[in-house]
């Protein structure tokens, strides 16, 4: 490794000073023979046009055009020649300039083709791909307040799938490009900062189990933060999402999740400096009646008692009586609902659990502010952006702020060779809330499902604390966790033109990030009070550095031929490490640091890989008509075993550019029409251990050799080797057409791809008299096929109207073709991966009706029978047999309309996103219906669908008798908490008004923009919970979504803002 | 403004030639990463000190299966209640387990982890060199123990398990074995602990095996194998060694003392590796003491001094055998009292009913209980068995017993024989075909 780096820093520093010696040498032969003044301006308004590119043909020597649409051509050439003028958006022109001065006026591009996309290693007009790509401006999303751009996407691109965790602001988020094709390697698309390969993965450990003391991850209930949320979105130029075979696979064993591709801004101006800056404030909320409807102290009690009474009859050796309820008054009229023998009657009881949602709800802020300034010369080019961002989350103490600066330079050091620098760095922090599995700390668990009955405070009102959960006051005053994110992006890179088309590019890259995650429950708190204070501090890093060199050439090939290729390498490693650090038994509360801690514990961890790549590219096109192009990509990985090391993914795409052959020439309805097939293979191993492939024995065993000794080192098997333990391979074809109509007033782009990977890289369950409980086999075979259909039209454009619509629908089917074993997920198995099914369904025991004589529920069972019985004790016992594989997380379909309507000086943006068929648990709602049953009583909520319960005969529900005996209730994964997720929801509206230029140059401002933004308005579905999206575990390694564990729901917020540019 | 032709071909050739060279020599070392915090299995056990590494990481392996194990079996026992609402656990409770409770997995693969570790040190530490010959038959006597103690967990609450006697080098290796009868897994467990108790040094250890305490574990496997006379022998033989092993008083010394002389093994816990019955325990914890428990050992006639396995914390009761707040109290797996119990049954069977009775008075008078006089009758059993659900009630110990006397039935109302045993786990009948589920249950679940 030492050789290599060595030997290409070597190369350099042969090569650099040849370059520049060259360039000193060569610089007195250039002689100034003429000189050409020019201006560029909109052929329709006749506005100067900024940063176009006037080159002269056939040579490299290029200028731009000022602010005034001006520009200065100092050359050895002599006039006339030809030069080419070119700018995004515009269709290039070719003029021949003949004499000074020359105005030249540019056509704003009709055809969607001629649009710039971003690919890998490079960029294409969108004419010459052949794969898919998807690309979104970062400025239609980004004042949307969810921090981490990935959340923003959600509804913007086709096939690309999009949901929020939670509510809480930075908090994780799951995206998948179509469709998931591993189990227990990361879904995850591959995510590029300006040619960085990012590490898209919190730090936090959605898993972690850390007992209680010991030093270890933080759990934060199966949730993580975002590490996308680190790069503010303000900087953000454009996001192109690379989707099929011929487009990923360039990024070989990485690309089979699809590549995200993130450019920042660049400055391209020649001159005075243009200051951007941005501010918005905001203030955000829930939507109370959105929440649980949760049963009244009466209520409950009275479903406790029918419980008990029902029970008694069921099963008289309970002895559970009318004489002996949970829920009554002693004989001599005292009660008290702590009181396990006489909690006074249920019309005694009060209603806390308002009061408890009271106390962790708020009225969160929102607050942006982002100043970028972009300037230059003629040589370097800069720009600078700053942001801060905070948002409270509306469940208190939860918030996330971000503080980044982005410095992005490039600079000509000769007239063929260009330096840059790209660097982001930015710190957020956060205060978390534990949610999701186990009560113990959880803020939102404890507020909504502490029983309601039980007071939040004693009579002197101190805090009270009932069952397992804390108390719901204490913990929202006393902020138990907090995260932090140091995160450095940058690389330096070197242009070399070694010929006119041949260019040489060497980047090195850095990814840090630095990330400390810290708890403190003080004794007020249910973990600390039997530890006397308990505090983790984690320190982790994650450090990955890329180094690449491509050689970029293309030429004409024959007449009307063109081809290109590019070739090139990448090394990478990657390390990650971190330190624990626990404490318990504090002196009091004022002590919170753990050097105060009477029992301290610590612990390390690290893990490194590499990947060593090979890549190229050809593309060739016959009169842009015909476009041909192949890639391949070898990477070699430390994660695989001595046999597997080295991957080869190919690919191979066409395309067809209909509207260039004759016969459609005079069609003028069809403005584009483009025909796309590509083919290929990529690759996976993102996510899985790095040590996966050995026979290891670890070291933390430790035991004492006497009681008295204390520890000594101990060690013990940890995992078999699996010496054969190979790539992860998606096949994927994709067909695709590009069609515009009318001038290309309507746009459509449909594709149709069908994916198949293979060696599903699995933790397949061994048995565990190995002394192993799983390993990890390349063992399945997963299918995903779909659909991505994008619209958009120009509904109506005038002078001073104008109004666009953008469509997008994407449909994925999933299928596990193989997997020998299934594997379930989630405590109670509620989830299940079986063979003929799609990932992520639900395993359920399918309650038919509620019996309408009987009230007990009615089960399928496997003989395909039911579990009907007349006796109130049905004898009927289910097993795992009788479960049925029964909806699934996943949607149908999914995508979002946008509809931008320009009047005047006034902007209208309107955004929906959508998604069908997804199912949820509600289990929510499965906890808040079993309070009668277990021994302990009344130990949580219990919802308000429950007083549907059957009570008499002759009635019709599904809610069955309660009762703590038989099927009706420790049936526990019953499909009649399965529920559609499907839901539409106004995600943002924005009105805007740009001031007049006569106001604005007044204060000496270019230009002035207010605008007002609402954010999730409106939400249409038929969920029971307050919202359908949240429902997403990241634990399980993401296996596990569309649980509802109860977690806060996404806000409602309105935003005030102000663009300003001078 | 451009290079020669000629020049850029040479350094291109150059950049190409000299990268593929570096390529080739060093790509393979770039791509060999060997962790840092685990070895290779390869290397695990080489030498007389990675062997003893290895034989510690194996009492943590049997130390950290103990709670989830325990406290399956104590619900088993019907004395302690379930805080949560799983139905899983409430399955021990009720005593109507499906095969496919994960609980059963977790308890098959915590014995197995034992055995094929033991596995690992008993076939490589013979071969070792540069050992010496009585620290070799010192570890693998210790081996020998865990792994009987493993066996003896798998045949008691599972019945007919696989034999394996051989570490697992691939996953193969084990598939396709039949299940051995499980008089056949106990004798194997003489067997082991036989072998034990011949290699181990007469030491005083309490939390690693030694010869009295391989003893004192066979004395209890002759009550399951109905050898009444071995057992009496056994368990006299550490408790005649009484400046080592006795009876500690008062009751509670033996659970806030440490290294008290009541133990004669228990599994040893730090705060690196917190004892996880404490968590179950305490304020807050998923398990408790119930009613029925409560009230016999508050009751002065009954419980005696032994109430102090109670505390309250504000309105609820809890159980207290781990009484320090960081989790780093030992389980005791077995101590001088269950001794005096099983010498006591195994008089009893011998006709020894003084000597039965005054073992039985041994345990009553250390927990300020009067003597019960000595009768000539089996109704010493019903004695024995009261007493050792006081004795033993937040330990595992009322279920196992009610299942080996036959008592189940009638006690915890255990109607359907079947369920003595619990089924084999599911997940492992799947993982392994050859697997035959256990009378009674269903073959699938």
């Amino acid at each position: 490794m030492k050789n290599f780096l060595l030997g290409t820093f070597l190369t350099f520093l042969l090569l650099f000073p040849y370059f520049i010696k060259a360039q000193n040498k060569n610089e007195p032969q250039l002689h100034i023979n003429s000189i050409l003044n020019g201006k560029i301006i909109d052929q329709r308004t006749k506005l100067p046009i900024e940063g176009a590119t006037i080159q002269i043909k056939g040579i490299t020597h290029s200028v731009l055009s000022d602010k005034k649409g001006e520009f200065s051509f100092k050359t050895g050439q002599t006039l006339p020649y030809t030069l080419i003028i070119s700018y995004v958006g515009y269709d290039t022109v070719e003029v021949v300039a003949e004499k000074s001065p020359l105005v030249v006026k540019l056509n704003e591009s009709a055809n969607q083709l001629n649009d710039i996309v971003v690919v890998g290693y490079g960029t294409q007009k969108k004419i010459a791909i052949v794969g898919s790509i998807a690309t979104v401006k970062a400025d239609e999303t980004k004042s949307i307040p969810v921090a981490s751009l990935d959340a923003q996407l959600q509804g913007k691109a086709a096939g690309v799938q999009i949901n929020s965790q939670s509510g809480t602001p930075g908090e994780g988020v799951r995206i998948r490009v179509r469709g998931s094709t591993s189990i227990n390697a990361s879904n995850d698309p591959l995510y590029i900062v300006d040619g960085v390969f990012i590490n898209s993965n919190s730090l936090a450990n959605a898993d972690a189990t850390t007992a209680s003391g010991k030093a270890g991850p933080m759990n934060l209930g199966q949730k993580q933060t975002s590490a996308i949320a680190d790069i503010s979105p303000s900087d953000i130029e454009s996001i192109q999402v690379l989707k099929d075979a011929e487009a990923t696979a360039i990024y070989g064993s990485r690309g089979a999740n699809g590549v995200v591709i993130i450019t920042t801004k660049h400055s391209n101006r020649e001159g005075k400096a243009k200051v951007v800056a941005n501010v918005s404030e905001g203030f955000a909320k829930v939507q109370k009646g959105k929440l649980w409807d949760v049963a009244t102290g009466e209520e409950y009690a009275t479903i406790v008692n029918e419980t008990w009474i029902n029970s008694g009859i069921d099963k008289p050796s309970l002895s559970q009586t009318e004489e002996n309820v949970p829920f009554q008054r002693a004989p001599d009229g005292s009660w008290y609902p702590g009181n396990n023998t006489y909690r006074g009657n249920p019309s005694d009881q009060q209603s806390y659990t308002p009061i408890r949602l009271n106390q962790v709800f708020r009225t969160g802020s929102l607050h942006s502010y982002d100043l970028a300034v972009l300037g230059g010369s003629k040589i370097t080019n800069y720009y600078v952006g700053a942001s801060y961002n905070k948002q409270d989350a509306t469940i208190k103490p939860a918030d996330f702020s971000r503080i980044s600066l982005k410095a992005n330079l490039k600079s000509k050091i000769s007239e063929s060779v260009s330096l840059g620098l790209n660097n982001l760095f930015s710190r957020t922090y956060r205060n978390q809330l534990r949610d999701g599995n186990g009560p113990e700390a959880g803020i939102f668990q404890s507020a909504l499902q502490t029983p309601t009955y039980l007071p939040v405070s004693d009579s002197s009102g101190n805090p009270l604390r009932w069952a397992s959960f804390d108390n719901t006051e204490v913990l929202v005053n006393n902020p138990a966790q907090w995260t932090s994110s140091l995160r450095y992006i940058g690389n330096v890179y070197l242009d070399i033109q070694l010929l006119p088309n041949l260019l040489f590019h060497s980047s090195f890259g850095i990814d840090y990030n630095n990330y400390r995650e810290s708890e403190y429950y003080n004794t007020k708190t249910l973990i600390g009070s039997s530890t006397q204070g308990e505090a983790k501090n984690n320190l982790i890093h994650n450090s990955s550095w890329v180094n690449e060199q491509t050689l970029s050439f293309n030429n004409t090939l024959g007449d009307k031929g063109n081809i290109s290729f590019l070739i090139g390498n990448t090394l990478q490693k990657n390390q990650w490490d971190a330190n624990y650090l626990a404490g318990t038994g504090f002196p009091s509360d004022a002590y919170k640091l753990i050097s105060s801690a009477s029992n301290i514990t610590g612990g390390q961890d690290e893990s490194k890989n590499s990947l060593a790549s090979f890549f190229s590219r050809v593309s060739y096109n016959y009169d842009r008509k015909y476009y041909l192009e192949a890639t391949a990509r070898a990477d070699g990985s430390s994660k695989f075993g001595r046999n597997h090391k080295w991957g080869y993914f190919p690919a191979i795409g066409a395309s067809w550019v209909v509207k260039n052959e004759e016969f459609l020439h005079d069609f003028d309805g069809i403005s584009t029409l483009k025909l796309r097939a590509s083919y290929g293979i990529t690759g996976n191993s993102n996510g899985i251990n790095d040590y996966a492939s050995q026979g290891l024995w670890t070291g933390s065993a430790s035991y004492p050799n006497s009681p008295s000794s204390g520890d000594y080192a101990g060690t013990a098997p940890l995992q078999l080797a699996n010496p054969d333990l190979k790539w992860e391979n998606t096949a994927q074809f994709n067909l695709g057409v590009d069609m515009g109509l009318y001038n290309d007033r309507i746009n459509l782009t449909l594709d149709l791809y069908s994916k198949l990977t293979n060696n599903a890289l699995l933790n397949l369950p061994v048995p565990s008299s190995t002394g192993y409980t799983s390993q990890l086999s390349n063992a399945g075979r997963i299918s995903n096929k779909g659909y991505e259909l994008g619209i958009s039209t120009i509904n109506i454009k005038t002078k001073d109207f104008e109004w666009t619509t953008n469509f997008n629908i994407s449909g994925n089917y999933n299928k596990i073709l193989r997997l020998e074993t299934p594997i379930t997920f989630y405590s109670r198995d509620w989830l299940i991966d079986a063979e003929g099914h799609p990932m992520y369904s639900f395993w359920l025991y399918k309650q038919l009706y509620v019996d309408s004589k009987t009230g007990n529920a009615v089960f399928q069972t496997a003989d395909g029978k039911t579990s009907y019985s007349d006796t109130y004790n049905p004898n009927v016992t289910l097993t795992n047999d009788d479960r049925v594989i029964m909806g699934n997380a996943m949607p149908d379909f999914f995508g979002g309309i946008t509809n931008n309507i320009n009047y005047k000086r006034f902007d209208f943006n309107l955004f929906v996103s959508y998604q069908y068929g997804n199912d949820i648990i509600n289990y929510n709602r499965f906890l808040g219906n079993k309070q009668g049953q277990a021994p302990t009583f009344a130990n949580r909520f219990i919802t308000k669908d429950q007083l549907n319960r059957w009570t008499t005969p002759g009635q019709i529900t599904d809610v069955p008798r309660v009762t703590s005996v038989g099927n009706n209730y420790l049936v526990e994964q019953n499909s009649r908490f399965l529920e559609d997720g499907s839901f539409i929801r106004l995600k943002s509206l924005t009105i805007g008004y740009t001031f007049p230029e006569s106001v604005t140059t007044k204060i000496k401002l270019d230009k002035v923009r207010f605008y007002i933004q609402g954010t999730n308005l409106l939400l249409l579905t038929k969920y029971s919970g307050p919202d359908p999206e949240i429902s997403v575990s990241q634990g399980y390694n993401g296996n596990a979504p569309g649980l509802d564990q109860g977690t806060p729901p996404q806000p409602r917020s309105i935003q005030f803002g102000l663009n300003v540019t001078f | 403004m451009y290079y020669s032709k000629n020049k850029i071909r040479n350094y291109l050739r150059f950049i190409i030639v000299f990268t593929l060279a570096i390529y080739t020599s060093s790509c393979n070392k770039f791509l060999a990463i060997t962790p840092t915090n685990a070895v290779s299995d390869q290397i695990a056990i080489t030498d007389s000190a990675s062997a003893s590494n290895a034989l510690r990481g194996n009492y943590r392996t049997l130390a950290d299966g103990l709670s989830s194990f325990y406290f399956d079996v104590l619900l088993s026992g019907n004395d302690i209640l379930y805080t949560q609402s799983s139905a899983y656990s409430l399955q021990f409770l009720y005593h109507t387990l499906t095969s496919d409770n994960d609980d059963l997995g977790t308890i098959w693969a915590n014995e197995y982890a034992v055995i094929n570790q033991a596995n690992f040190i008993l076939s490589k530490v013979p071969d070792l060199q540069n050992i010496s010959d009585k620290y070799k038959s010192q570890i693998l006597g210790e081996a020998y123990f865990l792994r009987g103690i493993a066996y003896f967990n798998l045949a008691r609450t599972f019945g007919n398990v696989q034999l394996f006697l051989k570490p697992t080098l691939e996953v193969s290796d084990k598939y396709g074995v039949s299940q051995s009868p499980k008089d056949e897994v106990l004798n194997q467990v003489l067997n082991d602990l036989n072998d034990a108790i011949s290699l181990l040094p007469d030491v005083l250890n309490r939390n690693r095996a030694t010869k009295k305490s391989a003893i004192a574990l066979r004395s209890r496997l002759f009550l399951y194998l109905d050898n009444w006379d071995a057992a009496e022998k056994d368990a006299s033989s550490v408790i005649s060694d009484s400046s080592n092993y006795k009876l500690v008083y008062p009751y509670s010394l033996f659970y806030t003392s440490s290294d008290n002389s009541e133990i004669i093994f228990e599994a040893s816990y730090s705060l690196n590796y917190p004892n996880g019955m404490y968590s179950g325990w305490k304020s807050g914890g998923n398990y408790r003491p119930n009613d029925s428990i409560i009230s016999l050992l508050n009751d002065p006639e009954v419980g005696g001094s032994r109430k102090s396995l109670l505390t309250k914390s504000g309105n609820t009761i809890l159980g207290n055998l781990y009484p320090s707040s960081n989790g780093t109290d030992p389980i005791p797996l077995i101590r001088v009292a269950e001794l005096f119990l099983i010498r006591a049954e195994a008089r009893a069977h011998l006709g020894n009913y003084v000597g039965a009775f005054s073992d039985l008075n041994k345990v009553r008078s250390r927990a300020d209980l009067p003597n019960i006089a000595v009768s000539n009758n089996s109704i010493i059993y019903d004695y024995l068995e009261k007493e050792g659900r006081v004795e033993f009630a937040l330990e595992p110990y009322r279920w196992f017993n009610l299942v080996r006397t036959g008592r189940a039935a009638s006690v915890l109302n255990v109607s359907e024989a079947f369920r003595y045993l619990f089924p084999i786990p599911t997940s492992e009948i799947q993982a392994d075909k050859s697997l035959i589920q256990n009378p009674g249950y269903s073959s699938s679940n």
